[in-house]
C-alpha cells in the first residue's frame, strides 16, 4: 500500500499555517477513510445486499436466506450491527412487507435481541427514532416469546403502543391477555383500546 | 366460509372488483402524508406501486394466502386495503406479473402509474374521504385462505404441489406477456401526449 504525504507546504511555514487544512488535504483524508473502511466493510456490505435480496425471494429460497441471516446474526462477534443492518435495509425499503420481514428475521435471533434492545435504548437515551424502527423491534420480541419478552414489552410501550398491544396478543398467554384487558379498558388512545379489545375477542373465540 | 370471510363487499363496504394493496401495520393508516409515505409507496426502481385486482371472495383469499406465503407462517394476521377502480381516476393501472408462489395471484397482479407525488396523494385523500379502513384478516380467516387453497392444492400454500387447480384457467402466458408490453406501450405513449397537454393547462 502506497503512503501519503498530506503536508505539501513550504518547509518555512509556521506550525499554525501548517494546522491549516487546504482542501486539498482534505481530499487525501477522504480518500484514507474510504480505504479503511473498505477494508472493514465488506462484510457488512455483502450482508446489507443479502438482506436487500431476501425481500425478492420467494417460498423454500426465502426461508433458506432468511436462516441464512438469522444464523450469521447469531454467530457473530459484532450482531448489534447485522441487525441496525436488517432494520435499516429493509426499514428502507418501499415494499409492501418490509415491517413482517424484520419481524420475522429478528423473532428468530434469540438472545443477541435483549441485548441489542438494551444497548440501544442506552445509547439513544432520549432521541426519537422513526416508530416503525421500534414497532419491529417490539414485535419480534413479542413473536420470540422469549422469557424477558414481557419485561422487554413492558419497557418500551411508549416507543409504540400498538406493537406493544400486538405483541402481547402474540405472546398470548394468560398474563399476557390479562394485561390487554387492563389496556382495553385504560388505555387513553380509542385505538389502542380497540385494538386490545379486538385481540381479547379473538383469544377468547 | 370463505364466501363470507373474505367478502369484499364486508371487509370495506365497496363492490367488487377493487384492487387491494398491504399495509404494513394499522397506525400507517393515519393521515393522507402517513398513508402516501408509508402505504403508497415503492423502491426507486419499481415501475409503480404493487396492488391485486380482486373480483370475489376466492381471488381474495387466494392473494392473502400468496402474500402470506413470504411470512414464516401462512396463517399470520394480514392487514390489506382495497381501492374501488373508480377511485384511481386518471391512475393508470397496468397489469404485470406478480412474483408470489401463487399464479392465480400473479395473473391478478398490477401496477399502480403515478405522474407524480401530487397524484398519489390525492390517491390517499379520496381513500379517506371516501371513509377507507384497512381490514385485519386474523390468524382464523387466514387458516380459512389456507384450507380452502390446499384444497386447490395452491402452490403458495403447498410448496410440494404439483399442479393447481386454478392453473386450468390462467390464460396462455405468452398472450399475457405479449398484451401487457402492447398496454404499458400505448399507456406511456398517451400519458406522454395527454400527460404534457394536462400540465400546460
Amino acid at each position: 500500500m502506497s503512503t501519503t504525504t498530506i503536508d505539501r507546504r513550504p518547509s518555512n511555514t509556521t506550525t499554525v499555517d501548517r494546522l491549516a487544512f487546504e482542501p486539498a488535504d482534505f481530499a487525501v483524508l477522504r480518500d484514507a477513510g474510504q480505504e479503511s473502511r473498505a477494508t472493514q466493510a465488506p462484510d457488512t456490505l455483502r450482508f446489507e445486499y443479502e438482506v436487500s435480496n431476501f425481500q425478492r425471494t420467494v417460498g423454500r429460497q426465502r426461508e433458506v436466506v432468511r436462516s441464512a441471516i438469522v444464523k450469521k446474526i447469531v454467530a457473530s462477534d459484532a450482531p448489534d450491527e447485522y441487525i441496525q443492518t436488517v432494520i435499516d435495509t429493509l426499514l428502507s425499503s418501499g415494499r409492501p412487507g418490509r415491517l413482517d420481514d424484520a419481524i420475522d428475521i429478528l423473532a428468530e435471533t434469540g438472545r443477541v435481541l435483549p441485548q441489542f434492545i438494551l444497548e440501544t435504548l442506552a445509547q439513544q437515551q432520549g432521541t426519537e427514532a422513526d416508530e416503525d424502527y421500534w414497532y419491529v423491534l417490539i414485535r419480534a420480541v413479542g413473536k420470540s416469546k422469549l422469557p424477558s419478552a414481557r419485561m422487554l414489552i413492558q419497557l418500551l410501550w411508549s416507543r409504540s403502543p400498538e406493537a406493544a398491544v400486538e405483541a402481547l396478543r402474540d405472546m398470548g398467554d394468560d398474563d399476557s391477555i390479562k394485561r390487554l384487558r387492563a389496556i382495553a379498558t385504560s388505555e387513553p388512545s380509542e385505538f389502542i383500546r380497540q385494538m386490545a379489545a379486538e385481540f381479547i375477542e379473538e383469544c377468547s373465540e | 366460509m370463505v364466501e363470507q370471510t373474505f367478502s369484499i363487499n364486508n371487509a370495506w363496504r365497496i363492490d367488487p372488483p377493487c384492487y387491494v394493496r398491504k399495509v404494513d401495520r394499522a397506525g400507517h393508516w393515519a393521515d393522507a402524508a402517513t398513508i402516501q409515505d408509508k402505504v403508497l409507496c415503492s423502491e426507486p426502481d419499481d415501475d409503480g406501486i404493487s396492488v391485486y385486482l380482486v373480483s370475489s371472495p376466492s381471488d381474495l383469499a387466494r392473494v392473502a394466502i400468496a402474500l402470506n406465503a413470504n411470512r414464516s407462517s401462512l396463517t399470520e394476521d394480514l392487514i390489506l386495503v382495497a381501492i374501488a377502480t373508480g377511485e384511481l381516476a386518471a391512475i393508470d393501472a397496468s397489469r404485470t406479473n406478480g412474483e408470489t408462489l401463487c399464479k392465480w395471484a400473479n395473473h391478478l397482479h398490477h401496477d399502480l402509474v403515478f405522474a407524480d407525488a401530487a397524484a398519489v396523494s390525492r390517491l390517499a385523500t379520496t381513500l379517506l374521504g371516501a371513509g377507507r379502513r384497512p381490514h385485519r384478516f386474523k390468524k382464523k380467516a387466514m387458516q380459512e385462505a389456507l384450507d380452502y387453497t390446499s384444497n386447490d392444492h395452491c402452490y403458495a400454500a403447498e410448496p410440494n404441489s404439483v399442479h393447481c387447480v386454478c392453473e386450468d384457467d390462467l390464460p396462455a402466458p405468452q398472450t399475457a406477456a405479449w398484451l401487457t408490453w402492447l398496454r404499458r406501450v400505448v399507456a406511456r405513449s398517451l400519458a406522454g401526449l395527454f400527460g404534457k397537454t394536462a400540465s400546460e393547462k
